[in-house]
């Protein structure tokens, strides 16, 4: 009996992993296929034919086409951040980096906005970075350029149809479980530290047409980026952090997994009343919609991410100021009314002593939102099935797309960068090539085996507080409460949300 | 890449080893014309099924091997920067499609792959990209003929990655091979253990019962002991300085160091010049 024969039993221990996302693919959730396979399938045909238009023109080309070690496609958080923590590795020095970005610029916020006005002037966009997430950003020297943060240490989550509530802190309410800081600002940050790094080529404006990678026959042949003005780009490693309708993720034809969750993100920044010590974050599920957040800015300012239906969501934006602050106010306030049976449970819980330990604190009121600051955006799921192929490789978005709920977006980004940056750079240690699909399926093993599963956790999360079902209130009740009880189970979830 | 036990008597080696030659002319040089055969024009570079697949995993643990071993006796510490083996002349004896050459050449180094199978290296050769021509060159031949024409002390280090398990007289042959080695050059040597472990992995379940091995790769009555090897090693003038044994898991298709030298090793020695073989260590 030969291995070679049964290839999935010699695999690396990852194989496990993927036949289980064809298992999802296959079985699991066969009415997303619906929504997914078809785009899948339109973006394969345009691919093939726009790629085998192009190699005919690379072979007439082929001396004019410019070559680079590495070309990202992407200028995002994670893709800049990519391409810092890429230009500084020492064992990459001698590669030739381009980081292509289809706007005009970073969009970036250097602190001197903030002088020209009384107003602190915040952006409505803020991502939640995990203390991994924000030593990560310290070892690039990215982490002493953001000019603006707002370190949270007690997170208080807590469940509107019932008395169900968790805290999430460390003991002695420093140290920070949390660091909200505005995208322009991080992005400031991270362009701050690749202006430092020469070699790094940014080119803004660029459009991608289509990326070709090699065929499995000839997996040694350059990966080819096609630009909107036809210029011709020629790569070992082509890396996708192009957000969530990725060109690169296309080009591998990798299956994904893509759904909407018929959900729309409210995102606001808020004025509280009398909050000078603001290092709390709260978060309540509500029936019928999603969870409302606020994160702490500043002292007296907290930015407000409300997952809500499309329909409401426009509600609120079209709404008067003072209508819009009542209507948080009572999201975050509002006694719906209870089942027996959960106030049952409640009583249970409160008799046993896992309810409540110590006063609760209460959230703060909102007193104004800020002008013009109201924006709404779509909320999707989206997983890749694939990450790695030859020549190319998805990070960030791309790769993985998450519900809002647990601020985990950009922290999963980053991660994949921690390790791809890792495993490029020993494969230059051993003389190895940085577009081999053996090198980058390591990237593809170690990340899902994290991603995936944080994925699913919060999906999870977001389908059972969907659910106003008395029964499973009750029970998501008691989890939560024995949850928040159980101090190991606690470290648990937060060294898990910290990595 | 593949040599066998001569017989004591000097033949006169040809230039190169015809490919399909015929096995009646069985030895030339330290080398076997029909095990050349077996693996003349291997699938060297088919990273995913190829049956040397484990031969390109392992440059994971034997390339840092020899990059690191030549640094650290130059006092150099670390490979954190790009072409850290810039300037550092290799010889690559039995190279093959040339998997262990190129790993080293892409940190740098000059590197000379020599080889008696005339489709390796011509396999090697195709493989390499313009930028790693300006470092690597192949050879068709035996140690024996190439040592005759080239000057010797010139490599800074002499590789021999699963190579002398292959030949008849392996004291013999690193003796020729060594003659090339400058003063404080180091040798880096990779071959499997005579141990009943190495019998019951190489030959029973990598080539018999799991076919991860072609049939007849090795030969298991020509592994050498660590102390065997040591033992040329030492009576060549070489100080040892490090051995380490090598585990494989075929399954995971992962290479990794181990203290146990039972199965596989390697062996890092340097040559010690005349004058300062008392003094360092």
């Amino acid at each position: 009996m030969s291995f070679r024969k049964y290839p999935f039993l010699i695999g690396r221990l990852t194989r496990n992993i993927k036949t289980f996302k064809n298992g999802i693919l296959t079985t699991g959730l066969t009415p997303l296929e619906n929504i997914s396979t078809p785009s899948v399938c339109v973006s394969c045909r345009t691919l093939s034919s726009s790629s085998s238009s192009s190699s005919e023109s690379e072979s007439e080309n082929d001396l004019s086409a410019e070559f680079y070690d590495i070309v990202i496609v992407g200028g995002g958080l994670v893709g800049t951040a990519l391409a810092a923590a890429l230009g500084s590795n020492g064992r990459l020095a001698n590669k030739q980096i381009l980081l292509l970005d289809s706007a005009k610029n970073f969009g970036t916020k250097p602190p001197e906005s903030e002088r020209d006005g009384g107003d602190p002037n915040f952006s409505n966009r803020v991502v939640a970075l995990s203390p991994g997430s924000k030593a990560l950003l310290n070892r690039l020297g990215v982490w002493e350029n953001v000019w603006r943060s707002q370190t949270v240490s007690c997170l208080q989550v807590w469940d509107a149809l019932s008395d169900a509530n968790i805290t999430f802190n460390y003991p002695d309410y420093t140290t920070p479980v949390s660091h909200i800081v505005e995208n322009p600002v991080l992005a400031h940050a991270i362009c701050q530290t690749l202006d430092l790094v020469d070699k790094v080529k940014v080119e803004f404006g660029s459009k991608v047409k289509s990326c070709t990678i090699p065929s499995s026959e000839n997996p040694r042949e350059k990966a080819s980026v096609v630009l909107e003005n036809d210029r011709i780009l020629k790569t070992d490693l082509l890396i996708g952090a192009d957000g969530f309708n990725s060109k690169v993720r296309s080009s591998i034809s990798s299956p994904s997994i893509a759904f909407n969750y018929d959900r729309n993100a409210v995102v606001a920044t808020l004025k509280l009343c009398d909050t000078p010590e603001n290092y709390i974050a709260w978060q309540r599920f509500l029936p019928s919609g999603g969870p409302i957040a606020l994160l702490p800015l500043a002292p007296n300012y907290s930015s407000l991410v409300w997952s809500t239906t499309p329909n409401h969501a426009k509600e609120l934006l079209d709404m008067e100021p003072y209508d819009f602050v009542e209507a948080v106010n009572s999201a975050f306030w509002k006694e719906y009314e209870r089942s027996e049976l959960v106030k049952k449970s409640c009583e249970l819980l409160n008799a046993l002593k896992l309810n409540n330990k110590g006063p609760r604190v209460l959230p703060p009121s909102i007193i104004e939102v800020v002008d013009k600051s109201r924006a709404s955006f779509p909320l999707g799921f989206g997983h890749s099935a694939y990450y790695a192929s030859r020549r190319a490789v998805l990070i960030g978005d791309a790769a993985h797309r998450v519900h809002p709920l647990a601020g985990q977006g950009l922290n999963l980004g980053l991660g994949d960068i921690e390790v791809l940056v890792q495993v490029l750079s020993e494969t230059v240690g051993i003389g190895g090539d940085i577009g081999a699909f053996d090198t980058l399926r390591e990237y593809e093993s170690q990340r899902q085996r994290h991603n995936i599963a944080i994925q699913s956790g919060i999906d999870a999360l977001h389908r059972l507080y969907s659910i106003d079902f008395p029964p499973i209130v009750a029970l998501r009740s008691i989890g939560l409460s024995v949850v928040n009880s159980s101090e190991l189970m606690k470290k648990f979830f937060m060294s898990h949300a910290a990595a | 890449m593949f040599w066998k036990r001569r017989n004591n008597e000097i033949i006169q080696p040809p230039n190169q080893i015809p490919g399909e030659s015929s096995d009646s002319k069985k030895y030339v040089g330290s080398v076997n014309v029909g095990q050349v055969n077996q693996f003349n024009g291997l699938e060297w570079w088919d990273e995913a099924n190829g049956p040397v697949k484990p031969l390109i995993s392992f440059n994971r643990i034997r390339v840092p091997f020899v990059c690191d071993g030549i640094l650290r006796e130059k006092g150099l510490e670390s490979r954190a920067k790009p072409n850290a083996l810039e300037g550092f002349k290799i010889l690559d004896i039995g190279c093959g499609g040339g998997i262990l050459s190129e790993g080293l050449a892409k940190l740098g180094a000059t590197v000379v792959g020599l080889d008696p199978g005339e489709k390796n290296v011509a396999t090697a050769r195709t493989h390499l990209t313009d930028e790693l021509k300006t470092r690597v060159t192949y050879e068709c031949g035996v140690i024996e003929d190439y040592v005759m024409r080239h000057p010797p002390n010139d490599f800074d280090a002499v590789v021999m990655s699963e190579v002398i398990e292959h030949v008849e007289n392996p004291k013999e042959f690193l003796h020729t091979a060594l003659k090339l080695l400058k003063p404080g050059g180091s040798v880096f040597i990779t071959t499997p253990n005579r141990t009943i472990a190495s019998w019951f992995s190489f030959i029973l379940m990598g080539e018999y019962l799991l076919r991860l091995l072609p049939l007849g790769t090795h030969e298991w009555k020509m592994f050498l002991t660590l102390a065997e090897v040591q033992e040329f090693l030492k009576s060549d003038g070489m100080m040892t300085v490090d051995v380490k044994g090598i585990t494989y898991n075929p399954i995971t298709n992962y290479w990794d160091w181990t203290r146990i030298t039972g199965m596989q090793y390697a062996i890092h020695a340097v040559k010690q010049s005349p004058k300062l073989s008392e003094t360092s260590i």
